[in-house]
Protein backbone atom coordinates (compact mmCIF):
# COMPACT_ATOMS: atom_id res chain seq x y z
CA UNK A 1 0.00 0.00 0.00
CA UNK A 2 0.78 3.49 -0.70
CA UNK A 3 2.17 5.38 2.67
CA UNK A 4 0.13 8.73 3.45
CA UNK A 5 2.92 11.30 2.42
CA UNK A 6 3.44 9.50 -0.80
CA UNK A 7 -0.78 9.76 -1.86
CA UNK A 8 -0.02 13.65 -0.88
CA UNK A 9 2.79 13.78 -3.16
CA UNK A 10 1.40 12.11 -6.30
CA UNK A 11 -1.87 14.46 -5.76
CA UNK A 12 0.43 17.54 -5.59
CA UNK A 13 2.69 16.86 -8.59
CA UNK A 14 -0.78 15.75 -10.55
CA UNK A 15 -2.75 18.60 -9.66
CA UNK A 16 0.53 21.45 -10.90
CA UNK A 17 0.28 19.49 -14.08
CA UNK A 18 -3.70 20.06 -14.91
CA UNK A 19 -3.37 23.65 -13.23
CA UNK A 20 -1.29 24.92 -15.53
CA UNK A 21 -1.99 23.01 -18.52
CA UNK A 22 -5.58 23.62 -18.87
CA UNK A 23 -4.69 27.45 -18.01
CA UNK A 24 -2.43 27.35 -21.06
CA UNK A 25 -5.02 25.89 -23.38
CA UNK A 26 -7.21 29.78 -23.10
CA UNK A 27 -4.33 31.60 -22.08
CA UNK A 28 -3.00 30.92 -25.76
CA UNK A 29 -6.42 31.19 -27.79
CA UNK A 30 -7.27 34.52 -26.01
CA UNK A 31 -3.24 35.96 -26.81
CA UNK A 32 -3.57 34.67 -30.21
CA UNK A 33 -7.04 36.20 -31.05
CA UNK A 34 -5.68 39.66 -30.19
CA UNK A 35 -2.88 39.06 -32.20
CA UNK A 36 -4.89 38.42 -34.94
CA UNK A 37 -7.91 41.30 -34.95
CA UNK A 38 -4.43 43.38 -34.26
CA UNK A 39 -3.16 42.79 -37.45
CA UNK A 40 -6.84 42.78 -39.09
CA UNK A 41 -6.84 46.74 -37.35
CA UNK A 42 -3.28 47.36 -38.28
CA UNK A 43 -3.94 47.12 -42.20
CA UNK A 44 -6.88 49.01 -41.74
CA UNK A 45 -5.21 51.71 -40.20
CA UNK A 46 -1.37 51.36 -40.84
CA UNK A 47 -0.95 55.07 -39.46
CA UNK A 48 -1.22 54.39 -35.76
CA UNK A 49 0.33 51.29 -35.37
CA UNK A 50 2.29 52.43 -32.63
CA UNK A 51 -0.61 52.49 -30.39
CA UNK A 52 -2.05 49.32 -31.99
CA UNK A 53 0.85 47.42 -31.30
CA UNK A 54 1.34 49.46 -27.61
CA UNK A 55 -2.85 47.94 -26.64
CA UNK A 56 -2.11 44.72 -28.06
CA UNK A 57 0.74 43.99 -26.11
CA UNK A 58 -0.76 45.44 -22.78
CA UNK A 59 -3.72 43.47 -23.60
CA UNK A 60 -1.80 39.94 -23.86
CA UNK A 61 -0.16 40.97 -20.82
CA UNK A 62 -3.53 41.31 -19.10
CA UNK A 63 -4.69 38.38 -20.61
CA UNK A 64 -2.17 36.03 -19.08
CA UNK A 65 -3.17 37.38 -16.01
CA UNK A 66 -5.15 33.67 -15.08
CA UNK A 67 -2.27 31.96 -16.92
CA UNK A 68 0.13 33.20 -14.12
CA UNK A 69 -2.04 32.95 -11.17
CA UNK A 70 -1.73 28.67 -12.12
CA UNK A 71 1.25 29.03 -12.50
CA UNK A 72 2.05 30.07 -9.32
CA UNK A 73 -0.29 27.89 -8.01
CA UNK A 74 1.30 25.17 -9.89
CA UNK A 75 4.98 26.38 -8.76
CA UNK A 76 3.07 26.51 -4.98
CA UNK A 77 1.84 22.53 -5.20
CA UNK A 78 5.39 21.55 -6.50
CA UNK A 79 8.12 23.39 -4.28
CA UNK A 80 5.70 25.16 -1.64
CA UNK A 81 6.38 23.21 1.30
CA UNK A 82 2.86 21.35 0.73
CA UNK A 83 3.47 18.20 2.76
CA UNK A 84 4.23 19.51 6.18
CA UNK A 85 1.35 18.46 8.30
CA UNK A 86 0.27 15.57 6.35
CA UNK A 87 -3.57 14.78 7.01
CA UNK A 88 -3.53 11.47 3.96
CA UNK A 89 -6.47 11.27 1.71
CA UNK A 90 -8.09 14.36 2.50
CA UNK A 91 -4.69 16.64 2.05
CA UNK A 92 -4.38 14.72 -1.42
CA UNK A 93 -7.42 15.75 -2.22
CA UNK A 94 -7.44 19.12 -1.51
CA UNK A 95 -4.19 19.59 -2.96
CA UNK A 96 -5.51 17.42 -5.97
CA UNK A 97 -8.53 19.94 -5.83
CA UNK A 98 -6.42 22.96 -5.58
CA UNK A 99 -5.18 22.34 -9.08
CA UNK A 100 -8.60 21.87 -10.76
CA UNK A 101 -9.77 24.77 -9.59
CA UNK A 102 -7.28 26.84 -10.50
CA UNK A 103 -6.68 25.39 -13.74
CA UNK A 104 -10.71 25.31 -15.23
CA UNK A 105 -11.18 28.92 -13.14
CA UNK A 106 -8.52 30.49 -15.73
CA UNK A 107 -9.72 29.11 -18.73
CA UNK A 108 -12.91 31.06 -19.26
CA UNK A 109 -11.35 34.47 -18.40
CA UNK A 110 -8.48 33.50 -20.71
CA UNK A 111 -10.73 33.57 -23.87
CA UNK A 112 -13.08 36.27 -22.59
CA UNK A 113 -10.14 38.78 -22.12
CA UNK A 114 -8.11 38.04 -25.52
CA UNK A 115 -12.00 38.90 -27.12
CA UNK A 116 -11.62 41.86 -25.45
CA UNK A 117 -8.57 42.89 -26.38
CA UNK A 118 -9.09 41.93 -30.20
CA UNK A 119 -12.60 44.06 -30.43
CA UNK A 120 -11.10 47.02 -28.54
CA UNK A 121 -7.98 46.70 -31.24
CA UNK A 122 -10.59 46.93 -33.89
CA UNK A 123 -11.98 49.72 -32.27
CA UNK A 124 -9.01 51.72 -32.19
CA UNK A 125 -8.14 51.07 -35.43
CA UNK A 126 -11.71 52.83 -36.44
CA UNK A 127 -11.39 55.47 -34.09
CA UNK A 128 -7.47 56.17 -33.19
CA UNK A 129 -8.05 60.27 -31.32
CA UNK A 130 -9.77 58.10 -28.57
CA UNK A 131 -7.56 55.56 -27.57
CA UNK A 132 -6.98 56.44 -23.74
CA UNK A 133 -10.61 55.78 -23.76
CA UNK A 134 -10.80 52.68 -25.55
CA UNK A 135 -7.52 51.12 -23.60
CA UNK A 136 -9.60 52.23 -20.45
CA UNK A 137 -12.16 50.50 -21.23
CA UNK A 138 -10.67 47.49 -22.63
CA UNK A 139 -8.54 47.34 -19.25
CA UNK A 140 -11.54 47.39 -16.89
CA UNK A 141 -13.39 44.51 -19.22
CA UNK A 142 -11.08 42.50 -18.87
CA UNK A 143 -10.04 42.98 -15.11
CA UNK A 144 -13.84 42.19 -14.79
CA UNK A 145 -13.75 38.85 -16.59
CA UNK A 146 -10.42 38.17 -14.52
CA UNK A 147 -12.82 38.20 -11.21
CA UNK A 148 -13.82 34.87 -11.73
CA UNK A 149 -10.14 33.16 -12.07
CA UNK A 150 -9.18 35.49 -8.73
CA UNK A 151 -12.31 33.42 -7.39
CA UNK A 152 -11.07 30.12 -8.54
CA UNK A 153 -7.25 31.56 -6.97
CA UNK A 154 -9.26 32.46 -3.43
CA UNK A 155 -10.37 28.89 -3.11
CA UNK A 156 -7.33 27.16 -4.43
CA UNK A 157 -5.29 29.38 -1.95
CA UNK A 158 -7.51 28.15 1.07
CA UNK A 159 -7.77 24.40 -0.47
CA UNK A 160 -3.61 24.66 -0.10
CA UNK A 161 -3.35 26.71 3.52
CA UNK A 162 -6.53 26.75 5.36
CA UNK A 163 -7.90 23.40 5.20
CA UNK A 164 -8.96 22.57 8.91
CA UNK A 165 -7.13 19.92 10.83
CA UNK A 166 -9.37 17.02 12.37
CA UNK A 167 -7.71 14.19 14.05
CA UNK A 168 -9.20 10.54 14.43
CA UNK A 169 -11.16 10.61 11.60
CA UNK A 170 -12.87 7.08 9.95
CA UNK A 171 -11.92 5.77 6.91
CA UNK A 172 -15.81 6.91 5.71
CA UNK A 173 -15.58 10.26 7.08
CA UNK A 174 -11.81 10.52 5.60
CA UNK A 175 -13.58 9.41 2.13
CA UNK A 176 -16.99 12.04 2.70
CA UNK A 177 -14.35 14.82 3.52
CA UNK A 178 -12.00 13.83 0.57
CA UNK A 179 -14.98 14.31 -2.08
CA UNK A 180 -15.83 17.38 -0.73
CA UNK A 181 -13.08 19.08 -1.06
CA UNK A 182 -12.86 17.53 -4.45
CA UNK A 183 -16.21 18.57 -5.12
CA UNK A 184 -15.41 22.36 -4.19
CA UNK A 185 -12.96 22.43 -6.94
CA UNK A 186 -14.75 21.45 -9.67
CA UNK A 187 -17.48 24.05 -8.61
CA UNK A 188 -15.44 26.72 -8.51
CA UNK A 189 -13.57 25.63 -12.06
CA UNK A 190 -17.05 24.52 -13.97
CA UNK A 191 -18.32 27.76 -12.48
CA UNK A 192 -16.28 30.07 -13.53
CA UNK A 193 -15.76 28.91 -17.36
CA UNK A 194 -19.16 30.25 -18.43
CA UNK A 195 -18.85 33.98 -16.66
CA UNK A 196 -15.41 34.47 -17.68
CA UNK A 197 -16.42 33.86 -20.89
CA UNK A 198 -19.09 35.74 -21.45
CA UNK A 199 -17.93 38.89 -19.29
CA UNK A 200 -15.17 39.33 -22.00
CA UNK A 201 -17.41 39.01 -24.55
CA UNK A 202 -19.78 41.87 -22.87
CA UNK A 203 -16.31 43.92 -22.55
CA UNK A 204 -15.26 43.17 -26.53
CA UNK A 205 -18.43 44.38 -27.63
CA UNK A 206 -18.21 47.71 -25.72
CA UNK A 207 -15.23 48.26 -26.46
CA UNK A 208 -16.30 47.94 -29.95
CA UNK A 209 -19.25 50.29 -29.56
CA UNK A 210 -17.33 53.19 -28.11
CA UNK A 211 -15.01 52.84 -31.12
CA UNK A 212 -18.31 53.40 -33.08
CA UNK A 213 -20.58 55.90 -30.87
CA UNK A 214 -17.75 57.69 -28.60
CA UNK A 215 -20.07 60.49 -27.22
CA UNK A 216 -22.31 57.47 -25.70
CA UNK A 217 -19.21 56.05 -23.61
CA UNK A 218 -21.43 56.54 -20.28
CA UNK A 219 -24.08 55.28 -21.33
CA UNK A 220 -22.11 52.00 -22.52
CA UNK A 221 -20.34 51.71 -19.58
CA UNK A 222 -23.17 51.57 -17.64
CA UNK A 223 -24.53 48.70 -19.26
CA UNK A 224 -21.26 46.71 -19.88
CA UNK A 225 -21.39 46.73 -15.51
CA UNK A 226 -25.07 45.92 -15.32
CA UNK A 227 -24.46 42.87 -17.76
CA UNK A 228 -21.19 41.80 -16.03
CA UNK A 229 -22.66 42.25 -12.69
CA UNK A 230 -25.61 39.98 -13.44
CA UNK A 231 -23.32 37.49 -15.61
CA UNK A 232 -20.88 37.03 -12.49
CA UNK A 233 -24.01 36.24 -9.91
CA UNK A 234 -23.58 32.58 -11.42
CA UNK A 235 -19.98 32.48 -10.59
CA UNK A 236 -20.74 33.84 -6.83
CA UNK A 237 -23.15 30.93 -7.05
CA UNK A 238 -20.42 28.79 -6.79
CA UNK A 239 -18.15 30.81 -4.87
CA UNK A 240 -20.56 30.37 -1.91
CA UNK A 241 -21.56 26.74 -2.39
CA UNK A 242 -17.44 26.07 -2.92
CA UNK A 243 -17.24 27.83 0.65
CA UNK A 244 -20.36 25.87 2.33
CA UNK A 245 -18.59 22.18 0.78
CA UNK A 246 -15.37 23.32 2.23
CA UNK A 247 -16.06 24.61 5.68
CA UNK A 248 -19.76 24.08 6.43
CA UNK A 249 -20.28 20.22 6.02
CA UNK B 1 35.10 46.19 -24.40
CA UNK B 2 32.30 46.85 -27.12
CA UNK B 3 28.85 45.21 -27.15
CA UNK B 4 29.57 42.51 -28.91
CA UNK B 5 32.19 41.37 -27.12
CA UNK B 6 30.15 41.78 -23.68
CA UNK B 7 27.21 40.01 -25.38
CA UNK B 8 29.38 36.86 -26.17
CA UNK B 9 31.14 36.75 -22.72
CA UNK B 10 27.59 36.92 -21.08
CA UNK B 11 26.47 34.29 -23.74
CA UNK B 12 29.93 31.67 -22.63
CA UNK B 13 28.74 32.28 -19.50
CA UNK B 14 25.04 31.60 -19.28
CA UNK B 15 25.95 28.41 -21.17
CA UNK B 16 28.47 27.31 -18.40
CA UNK B 17 26.12 28.56 -16.02
CA UNK B 18 23.21 25.87 -17.54
CA UNK B 19 25.85 23.11 -17.65
CA UNK B 20 26.90 23.21 -14.28
CA UNK B 21 23.39 23.38 -13.09
CA UNK B 22 22.34 20.50 -14.44
CA UNK B 23 24.13 18.75 -10.80
CA UNK B 24 21.21 20.04 -8.89
CA UNK B 25 22.19 21.90 -5.18
CA UNK B 26 24.94 23.53 -6.20
CA UNK B 27 25.99 27.24 -6.60
CA UNK B 28 28.35 28.90 -8.97
CA UNK B 29 30.85 31.12 -7.21
CA UNK B 30 32.42 34.30 -9.21
CA UNK B 31 35.38 36.26 -7.25
CA UNK B 32 38.28 35.89 -5.08
CA UNK B 33 38.60 32.05 -4.34
CA UNK B 34 38.92 31.76 -0.15
CA UNK B 35 41.34 29.39 -0.19
CA UNK B 36 43.89 29.90 -3.39
CA UNK B 37 43.48 33.61 -3.32
CA UNK B 38 42.80 33.64 -6.90
CA UNK B 39 40.16 35.40 -9.04
CA UNK B 40 38.39 32.34 -10.15
CA UNK B 41 35.21 30.56 -10.49
CA UNK B 42 33.90 27.75 -8.67
CA UNK B 43 30.81 26.14 -7.28
CA UNK B 44 29.65 25.13 -3.54
CA UNK B 45 27.14 23.24 -2.21
CA UNK B 46 23.57 25.41 -2.24
CA UNK B 47 22.47 25.19 1.42
CA UNK B 48 18.94 25.59 0.98
CA UNK B 49 16.40 23.88 -0.77
CA UNK B 50 13.95 25.80 -3.31
CA UNK B 51 11.29 24.85 -0.70
CA UNK B 52 13.60 26.21 2.17
CA UNK B 53 13.97 29.37 0.53
CA UNK B 54 9.52 29.92 -0.12
CA UNK B 55 8.95 29.12 3.15
CA UNK B 56 11.93 31.46 4.52
CA UNK B 57 10.57 34.42 2.13
CA UNK B 58 6.45 34.18 2.41
CA UNK B 59 6.33 32.72 6.05
CA UNK B 60 9.48 33.23 7.77
CA UNK B 61 8.40 32.79 11.52
CA UNK B 62 7.34 29.29 10.46
CA UNK B 63 10.89 28.68 8.75
CA UNK B 64 12.39 30.57 12.24
CA UNK B 65 10.88 28.11 14.61
CA UNK B 66 11.35 25.13 12.17
CA UNK B 67 15.47 26.09 12.18
CA UNK B 68 15.79 26.82 15.52
CA UNK B 69 17.54 30.62 14.51
CA UNK B 70 16.71 33.60 16.54
CA UNK B 71 16.19 35.86 14.14
CA UNK B 72 19.01 38.90 13.46
CA UNK B 73 16.76 41.81 11.51
CA UNK B 74 15.88 43.05 15.10
CA UNK B 75 18.99 43.86 15.93
CA UNK B 76 18.24 42.74 19.56
CA UNK B 77 16.59 39.89 22.15
CA UNK B 78 14.19 42.57 23.54
CA UNK B 79 12.85 44.23 20.32
CA UNK B 80 11.96 40.57 19.24
CA UNK B 81 10.56 39.56 22.54
CA UNK B 82 8.21 43.49 22.47
CA UNK B 83 7.20 42.38 18.57
CA UNK B 84 6.53 38.72 19.59
CA UNK B 85 4.21 40.12 22.60
CA UNK B 86 2.39 42.28 20.49
CA UNK B 87 1.73 39.96 17.02
CA UNK B 88 2.35 36.80 18.40
CA UNK B 89 2.56 34.21 14.85
CA UNK B 90 3.68 36.37 12.31
CA UNK B 91 5.60 38.55 14.14
CA UNK B 92 8.88 38.83 11.20
CA UNK B 93 5.93 39.17 8.67
CA UNK B 94 4.78 42.41 10.02
CA UNK B 95 7.83 43.45 11.60
CA UNK B 96 9.35 43.87 8.08
CA UNK B 97 5.54 44.66 6.42
CA UNK B 98 5.61 47.97 8.97
CA UNK B 99 9.29 48.58 8.23
CA UNK B 100 8.82 48.90 4.31
CA UNK B 101 5.63 51.13 4.70
CA UNK B 102 7.24 53.23 6.87
CA UNK B 103 10.12 53.75 4.65
CA UNK B 104 7.79 54.55 1.36
CA UNK B 105 6.03 56.84 3.28
CA UNK B 106 8.73 58.86 4.63
CA UNK B 107 9.87 58.65 0.64
CA UNK B 108 6.91 59.82 -0.60
CA UNK B 109 6.60 62.60 2.38
CA UNK B 110 9.94 63.75 1.66
CA UNK B 111 9.63 64.17 -1.92
CA UNK B 112 5.69 65.63 -1.96
CA UNK B 113 7.71 68.45 0.77
CA UNK B 114 10.73 68.81 -1.65
CA UNK B 115 8.96 69.61 -4.31
CA UNK B 116 5.82 71.75 -2.99
CA UNK B 117 8.72 73.97 -2.11
CA UNK B 118 9.79 74.59 -4.93
CA UNK B 119 7.05 75.32 -6.75
CA UNK B 120 7.32 78.20 -9.98
CA UNK B 121 4.79 79.35 -12.18
CA UNK B 122 7.19 78.52 -15.41
CA UNK B 123 7.98 74.95 -14.04
CA UNK B 124 11.03 73.06 -13.92
CA UNK B 125 11.78 69.47 -14.69
CA UNK B 126 10.55 67.44 -11.66
CA UNK B 127 7.54 70.08 -11.34
CA UNK B 128 6.71 69.16 -14.98
CA UNK B 129 6.94 65.34 -14.61
CA UNK B 130 4.38 65.32 -11.87
CA UNK B 131 1.91 68.19 -13.30
CA UNK B 132 1.54 65.78 -16.34
CA UNK B 133 0.77 62.84 -14.07
CA UNK B 134 -1.95 64.83 -12.58
CA UNK B 135 -3.19 66.29 -15.56
CA UNK B 136 -3.39 62.91 -16.70
CA UNK B 137 -5.43 61.48 -13.22
CA UNK B 138 -7.37 64.78 -13.15
CA UNK B 139 -8.55 64.35 -17.55
CA UNK B 140 -9.15 60.76 -16.41
CA UNK B 141 -11.73 61.60 -13.67
CA UNK B 142 -13.72 64.28 -15.34
CA UNK B 143 -13.98 62.25 -17.92
CA UNK B 144 -15.49 59.19 -15.94
CA UNK B 145 -16.91 60.60 -12.77
CA UNK B 146 -17.91 63.95 -14.45
CA UNK B 147 -16.74 67.88 -14.35
CA UNK B 148 -18.74 68.40 -10.90
CA UNK B 149 -16.93 65.39 -9.16
CA UNK B 150 -13.55 65.94 -10.37
CA UNK B 151 -12.57 67.23 -6.66
CA UNK B 152 -11.92 63.23 -6.63
CA UNK B 153 -8.63 63.66 -7.99
CA UNK B 154 -6.43 63.73 -4.91
CA UNK B 155 -7.98 60.05 -3.75
CA UNK B 156 -7.42 58.49 -7.09
CA UNK B 157 -3.41 60.02 -7.29
CA UNK B 158 -2.83 59.05 -4.38
CA UNK B 159 -4.25 54.99 -4.23
CA UNK B 160 -2.37 55.61 -7.67
CA UNK B 161 1.03 56.48 -6.28
CA UNK B 162 0.99 54.85 -3.27
CA UNK B 163 0.13 50.70 -4.86
CA UNK B 164 2.88 51.80 -8.21
CA UNK B 165 5.67 52.71 -5.58
CA UNK B 166 4.82 49.75 -3.73
CA UNK B 167 4.77 47.46 -6.78
CA UNK B 168 8.12 48.51 -7.98
CA UNK B 169 9.49 49.17 -4.85
CA UNK B 170 10.81 45.23 -4.84
CA UNK B 171 13.15 45.96 -8.02
CA UNK B 172 16.30 47.69 -5.87
CA UNK B 173 18.22 44.75 -4.65
CA UNK B 174 18.48 45.54 -1.14
CA UNK B 175 17.76 41.99 1.05
CA UNK B 176 14.97 42.73 2.82
CA UNK B 177 12.98 44.76 0.68
CA UNK B 178 9.65 43.29 -0.22
CA UNK B 179 6.69 44.70 -2.08
CA UNK B 180 3.98 45.60 0.48
CA UNK B 181 1.25 44.92 -1.48
CA UNK B 182 2.72 41.01 -1.49
CA UNK B 183 1.27 41.04 1.80
CA UNK B 184 -2.38 40.30 2.11
CA UNK B 185 -3.31 42.85 4.39
CA UNK B 186 -2.63 46.12 2.65
CA UNK B 187 -4.59 45.14 -0.68
CA UNK B 188 -7.78 44.62 1.16
CA UNK B 189 -6.97 47.61 3.16
CA UNK B 190 -7.06 49.51 -0.16
CA UNK B 191 -10.07 48.08 -1.57
CA UNK B 192 -11.92 47.39 1.82
CA UNK B 193 -11.38 51.77 1.95
CA UNK B 194 -12.53 51.73 -2.11
CA UNK B 195 -15.74 50.16 -1.64
CA UNK B 196 -16.84 52.15 1.49
CA UNK B 197 -15.84 55.31 -0.63
CA UNK B 198 -18.67 53.69 -3.24
CA UNK B 199 -21.20 53.26 -0.38
CA UNK B 200 -20.66 56.35 0.96
CA UNK B 201 -21.01 58.03 -2.59
CA UNK B 202 -24.18 55.67 -3.06
CA UNK B 203 -25.99 57.16 0.06
CA UNK B 204 -25.03 60.85 -0.37
CA UNK B 205 -26.72 61.10 -3.84
CA UNK B 206 -29.39 58.64 -3.44
CA UNK B 207 -30.52 58.92 -0.03
CA UNK B 208 -30.72 56.05 1.97
CA UNK B 209 -34.21 54.77 1.26
CA UNK B 210 -33.83 53.79 -2.50
CA UNK B 211 -30.09 52.66 -1.42
CA UNK B 212 -31.39 50.04 0.54
CA UNK B 213 -34.16 49.69 -1.78
CA UNK B 214 -31.52 49.15 -4.51
CA UNK B 215 -30.45 45.34 -2.96
CA UNK B 216 -33.67 44.04 -3.74
CA UNK B 217 -33.75 44.22 -6.97
CA UNK B 218 -34.91 42.73 -9.41
CA UNK B 219 -36.89 41.39 -6.05
CA UNK B 220 -36.74 40.31 -3.07
CA UNK B 221 -35.16 37.28 -2.00
CA UNK B 222 -32.29 37.86 -4.15
CA UNK B 223 -30.79 40.10 -1.39
CA UNK B 224 -28.25 38.19 -0.23
CA UNK B 225 -26.63 37.61 -3.38
CA UNK B 226 -26.53 41.18 -4.05
CA UNK B 227 -24.98 41.52 -0.40
CA UNK B 228 -22.31 38.62 -1.60
CA UNK B 229 -21.80 40.47 -4.91
CA UNK B 230 -20.68 43.93 -2.92
CA UNK B 231 -18.36 42.07 -0.77
CA UNK B 232 -17.02 40.03 -3.94
CA UNK B 233 -16.21 43.50 -5.29
CA UNK B 234 -13.64 44.01 -2.17
CA UNK B 235 -12.35 40.52 -2.83
CA UNK B 236 -11.96 40.52 -6.19
CA UNK B 237 -10.16 44.22 -6.48
CA UNK B 238 -7.91 43.13 -3.69
CA UNK B 239 -7.01 39.76 -4.60
CA UNK B 240 -6.14 40.73 -7.91
CA UNK B 241 -3.01 42.87 -7.02
CA UNK B 242 -2.25 40.60 -4.48
CA UNK B 243 -2.30 37.64 -6.55
CA UNK B 244 -0.30 39.45 -9.50
CA UNK B 245 2.61 40.84 -7.45
CA UNK B 246 2.71 37.35 -5.23
CA UNK B 247 2.66 35.34 -8.39
CA UNK B 248 5.66 37.65 -9.10
CA UNK B 249 7.58 37.49 -6.12
CA UNK B 250 7.01 33.57 -6.30
CA UNK B 251 8.30 32.87 -10.23
CA UNK B 252 10.83 34.75 -9.81
CA UNK B 253 12.16 33.25 -6.25
CA UNK B 254 12.02 29.44 -8.25
CA UNK B 255 13.60 30.82 -11.65
CA UNK B 256 16.48 32.03 -9.94
CA UNK B 257 16.94 29.27 -7.73
CA UNK B 258 17.02 26.77 -11.47
CA UNK B 259 19.28 29.23 -12.93
CA UNK B 260 21.41 29.79 -9.99
CA UNK B 261 20.72 33.80 -9.36
CA UNK B 262 22.69 34.93 -13.09
CA UNK B 263 21.10 37.27 -15.87
CA UNK B 264 17.96 35.72 -16.11
CA UNK B 265 16.21 37.19 -12.97
CA UNK B 266 17.10 40.67 -13.54
CA UNK B 267 14.66 40.86 -16.62
CA UNK B 268 12.33 38.97 -14.87
CA UNK B 269 12.65 41.17 -11.55
CA UNK B 270 12.10 44.33 -14.50
CA UNK B 271 9.02 42.86 -16.23
CA UNK B 272 7.45 41.73 -12.71
CA UNK B 273 7.80 45.02 -10.87
CA UNK B 274 7.65 47.92 -13.44
CA UNK B 275 5.27 46.12 -16.09
CA UNK B 276 2.55 44.28 -14.51
CA UNK B 277 3.08 46.37 -10.99
CA UNK B 278 2.28 49.37 -13.09
CA UNK B 279 -0.30 47.79 -15.42
CA UNK B 280 -1.73 46.47 -11.90
CA UNK B 281 -1.80 49.73 -9.98
CA UNK B 282 -3.86 51.71 -12.96
CA UNK B 283 -6.40 48.81 -13.13
CA UNK B 284 -6.61 49.50 -9.49
CA UNK B 285 -7.04 52.98 -9.84
CA UNK B 286 -9.29 52.59 -12.83
CA UNK B 287 -11.90 50.05 -11.05
CA UNK B 288 -11.93 51.95 -8.11
CA UNK B 289 -13.02 55.16 -10.08
CA UNK B 290 -15.50 53.14 -12.38
CA UNK B 291 -17.30 51.56 -9.21
CA UNK B 292 -17.74 55.17 -8.06
CA UNK B 293 -18.70 56.17 -11.05
CA UNK B 294 -22.05 53.41 -11.34
CA UNK B 295 -23.02 54.36 -8.38
CA UNK B 296 -23.07 58.02 -9.33
CA UNK B 297 -25.10 57.54 -12.39
CA UNK B 298 -27.45 54.74 -11.93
Amino acid sequence: MLENIEIVHIAAYLGAAISVSLASVSAGYGEGYTAGLANSALMRQPKSSDQLSRSMLVSQAVTETGAIFSLVISLLLLFGGVDRGSLGIVRASSLLAAGIAMGLGSVGPGFGSGYTGGYACMALSRMPKRHNEITGNMLIGQALAQASSIFALVVALLLIYAIPAFDNLTLIQQIIRAVAYLGAGLCIGFGTLGPGTAIGYVAGRASDMIGRYPRQRTLTMRTMFVGAAVSESTAIYSLVIAFLLMYAL
Amino acid sequence: MTKKKMLRLFFIFFIIQAILSIGIDYRLNIGIHPESGRFSIWNTAHPMTIQDRIIEEFQPDQYVKEQGITPKIYGSEKLYQFFENIFGNQAINTFSLLRMLLILNITLLVLALLLNKKLTLIPKKGQVLFEMIHSFFYELTSETLGKKFANFTPYVLTIFIFIWSCNIIGVIPIPGFMEPTRNLNVPLGMGLMAVSIVHYMAIKNKGIGPYLKGFTEPFFPMAPINIVGEFSKAISISFRLFGNILGGAIILIVISSLVRFILLPVGLSLFFGIFIGTIQAFVFTMLAISYIAVELYE
